[in-house]
């Protein structure tokens, strides 16, 4: 089910009608209600993907009880790696099985060998990565000894399946989400209320933002080698923010639409775009993502605990595995490589905790360095996009090439559009997202957010692409 | 709770008011403004704007029938309304307004494979939405897919929210600069550039013995109102097909199928490039104003 959908529509009142006025009474109705509805969002798929979930849900949770009772080491690691490996290991039959095997068989192919392919027709399940990491979570936490396992079945489905961040996050802790499923949840009017105004504007990101930019950007990156550079340029520049607010907008409905069930998840993005270099984008970018890798490779790897060398080492495994984890594809793991690139020299030099306030802070606008640092961080990342949203490396290297041909004549689109109409409302978001960079998200709160909501909803009628639901980039993750 | 529900309803009356005032917009500025696509354009047309002949089809009257090439040997004016995709119950749309509007008492319209087909095309029906609440209009989309179309009718701004990109915003907002449509110089038609590289292709199709019900409907309207339909087949490559069916049920037919047999007038085996669609005007010219 799509948050973007008719049926979203239907299905989130009558739920939340369902769960402040029929199962208020209990906590273990809320929970029931909660993995029920789940199961519906998630099912609404395919249903046959529910058996994927449930059995990583089981698997988890019977390994976590027996952790509990579990004091012998030895056994406990066994216990460890069971769960590690089942859960990986169906990760990687469904995402990366025929990569692997393509790979193995062209690598063969170079040396001469010829050998029979066995790729499968395999459909991934929606959000496989996410819960993936997040049962993950929880049975490394609880092994670590730094979570008490649960011993309640149902709301430890309703931690793995909790429909607003099962399919796009962000990826959850053990130790934020479950105790939130442990108390019985009370209807708290201002909560809801910020919650709502944070779906309006993620809403406002997905459908004014992301679908009119995809519009362009798939345009652009499919007949690109049609087009002259300025339109290249300006595709890349498209798909920067169609990722951005495809994603940043479905976090921010999942986190709106968690607030409304009394739940809070964690903050997933802080204006990213507005971050002075790589090592602050990325504490502004899928934070919950670098987060797991960061506590869950990063540190069991070493840190920054071993020599420098050593923790540059650690640092690209982290950046190569990130861009993997996004999916089969050489190009994801290029991506990972070039932000590796990207962010070595200021973990070398230890400049990488340099920004961590907010940019510009107090001002109305950025001094001349830090626009030009964010000017050239955005341009690095958006250089980067190149890759994630290409085909191939070989179609993400004639791009690029095409784009160092410095032809700046101006392409009408087949879309009947020229490509320089998107910038209105990639300026409109930026001009928001810089007033209230300050602020967890524009229509936070303030004495008029009701007005300022009744505004984006007008732009959300008036500028919205509804024109095909449009899948949210990161169910493919 | 209370509280909350109450900002809830300012929020959801604030949504239903916008859509009613986007929906008075958009559908006043789609009657009113400078026309964007050829729906529009027709819908505006006036009895003292009247023609001497309108052609209607889909893109193979489109690209086929250079307008301003027979008002330039014949002195007739005329207009090219053919829309790519355009389905039988597009044309019939197309048509029976024409006839309302006493547009014009020569209609040409182009029939082929389309004649199998009953529904709307979908592509070629957005830019009938903003008229889905005019009555005639509505009749016919009732009649054959009332339930797909309901909501697009009932719900205020809806059908310009799902179809933005062709009768949105954007659209409006050209609109309302003064931008016309494309190819009015041309009066609707838009040639084809290329030649068809596999000249071994060929094109078959079979046709329902029944009659088009649409068509049929067409046919009664023409003879109430004394207007002349003429029917034609244009030009495809290689055909392999029988068109008796259509000779047999359809008034004033003409057969091209086979007219221009060289490949290299056409784009595909059912698109005519450029010089064919001079050609096959040419053609056109010679049948039906030079008689």
């Amino acid at each position: 089910m799509l948050f973007n959908s008719l049926d979203f529509a239907v299905f989130l009142p009558l739920v939340f009608v369902l769960y402040w006025f029929v199962a208020n009474k209990s906590l273990r109705l809320q929970n029931l209600l909660i993995v029920i509805a789940s199961y519906i969002f998630y099912g609404w798929w395919d249903w046959r993907f529910l058996i994927l979930i449930v059995f990583s849900t089981c698997l988890d949770f019977i390994i976590g009880t027996r952790l509990r009772t579990e004091d012998r080491n030895v056994v406990r690691k066994r216990l460890l790696w069971t769960s590690i490996c089942v859960n990986l290991g169906l990760l990687g039959f469904f995402k990366y099985y025929n990569f692997f095997v393509e790979n193995f068989v062209e690598g063969f192919r170079f040396f001469g060998y010829q050998l029979d392919s066995y790729s499968l027709i395999i459909i991934l399940p929606v959000g496989i990565s996410f819960y993936t990491f997040q049962t993950l979570s929880y049975t490394i936490d609880v092994y670590k000894r730094k979570l008490e396992p649960t011993h309640d079945f149902i709301q430890f489905c309703a931690f793995v399946s909790f429909f607003p961040q099962l399919v796009a996050g962000p990826i959850e802790r053990a130790t934020n989400l479950l105790p939130q499923f442990s108390r019985k949840r009370n209807f708290d009017a201002t909560n809801a209320d910020i919650g709502l105004r944070q779906i309006i504007w993620g809403l406002f990101k997905k459908v004014v933002i992301a679908d009119s930019c995809a519009q362009y950007a798939n345009e652009i990156f499919t007949y690109y080698d049609t087009h002259s550079s300025l339109t290249l340029v300006i595709g890349a520049i498209c798909f920067a923010f169609q990722i951005y607010g495809d994603f940043s907008g479905y976090s921010d409905i999942a986190i709106g639409t968690a607030r409304l069930f009394d739940i809070s998840l964690m903050k997933n993005f802080k204006y990213p775009y507005f971050s002075r270099d790589i090592a602050e984008f990325w504490r502004r970018w899928h934070i919950s993502l670098s987060n797991w890798f960061r506590d869950y490779v990063y540190f069991p790897l070493g840190g920054s605990r071993g020599s420098k060398g050593k923790t540059l080492c650690n640092v690209a495994v982290v950046f190569l595995l990130s861009g993997f984890w996004h999916g089969a594809n050489w190009t994801f793991i290029v991506w990972g490589a070039l932000h590796t690139l990207f962010f070595l020299p200021a973990r070398y030099l230890e400049r990488h905790q340099k920004y961590k306030d907010v940019v510009a802070e107090g001002k109305v606008m950025p001094n001349v360095k830090e626009l030009l640092l964010i000017v050239l961080n955005f341009i690095l990342v958006t250089f980067a996009w190149i890759f994630f949203r290409a085909a191939s490396v070989s179609q993400a290297m004639a791009y690029i090439k095409r784009i160092l041909a410095f032809d700046f004549s101006l392409d009408r689109l087949k879309i009947e559009r020229f490509p320089f109409e998107i910038f209105p409302l990639i300026a409109l978001l930026v001009g928001i997202e810089w007033i209230y960079r300050n602020k967890e998200f524009p229509l936070y709160s303030d004495s008029k957010y009701q007005h300022k909501a009744i505004l984006i909803i007008f732009c959300i009628m008036l500028f919205g692409s509804f024109t095909d639901l449009n899948d949210f980039i990161y169910f493919q993750f | 709770m209370t509280v909350f529900f109450k900002k809830l309803v300012v929020l959801l009356v604030a949504v239903v008011i916008i859509g009613y005032v986007f929906e008075w917009v958009f559908t006043y500025m789609h009657k009113n403004f400078a026309p964007r696509n050829k729906v529009d354009y027709l819908m505006q047309l006036h009895t003292d704007d009247s023609l001497d002949y309108a052609v209607f089809g889909s893109s193979r009257v489109f690209h086929f029938v250079d307008i301003n090439l027979i008002e330039k040997e014949t002195g007739k004016k005329g207009f090219n309304f053919g829309v790519p995709s355009a389905s039988v119950f597009e044309i019939k749309l197309f048509v029976e307004n024409a006839i309302r509007n006493k547009l014009t008492r020569n209609i040409f319209v182009q029939i082929d494979y389309i004649w199998n087909e009953t529904s709307p095309d979908g592509m070629a029906t957005t830019n009938w939405l903003p008229y889905i609440r005019e009555k005639e209009v509505w009749e016919e989309f009732e009649y054959v897919a009332k339930e797909k179309y309901f909501y697009y009718k009932t719900i205020p701004y809806y059908r310009y929210a799902r179809f933005d990109g062709k009768i949105g915003f954007r659209e409006m907002l050209l609109s309302l600069s003064g931008k016309k449509m494309d190819g009015l110089s041309r009066r609707g038609y838009e040639p084809l550039n290329n030649v068809m590289k596999d000249a071994t292709l060929t094109k078959d199709y079979e046709l329902n013995k029944n009659m088009n019900f649409h068509i049929r409907d067409l046919i009664r309207m023409a003879k109430q109102n004394n207007v002349n339909l003429i029917f034609f087949t244009s030009p495809i490559y290689n055909f392999k097909g029988d068109n008796s069916v259509l000779s047999a049920n359809l008034p004033n037919y003409t057969d091209f199928s086979n007219a221009i047999p060289d490949y290299k007038l056409y784009r595909d085996n059912t698109h005519l490039n450029k010089p064919g669609s001079k050609l096959f005007t040419e053609m056109f010219i010679d049948t039906y104003f030079n008689k």
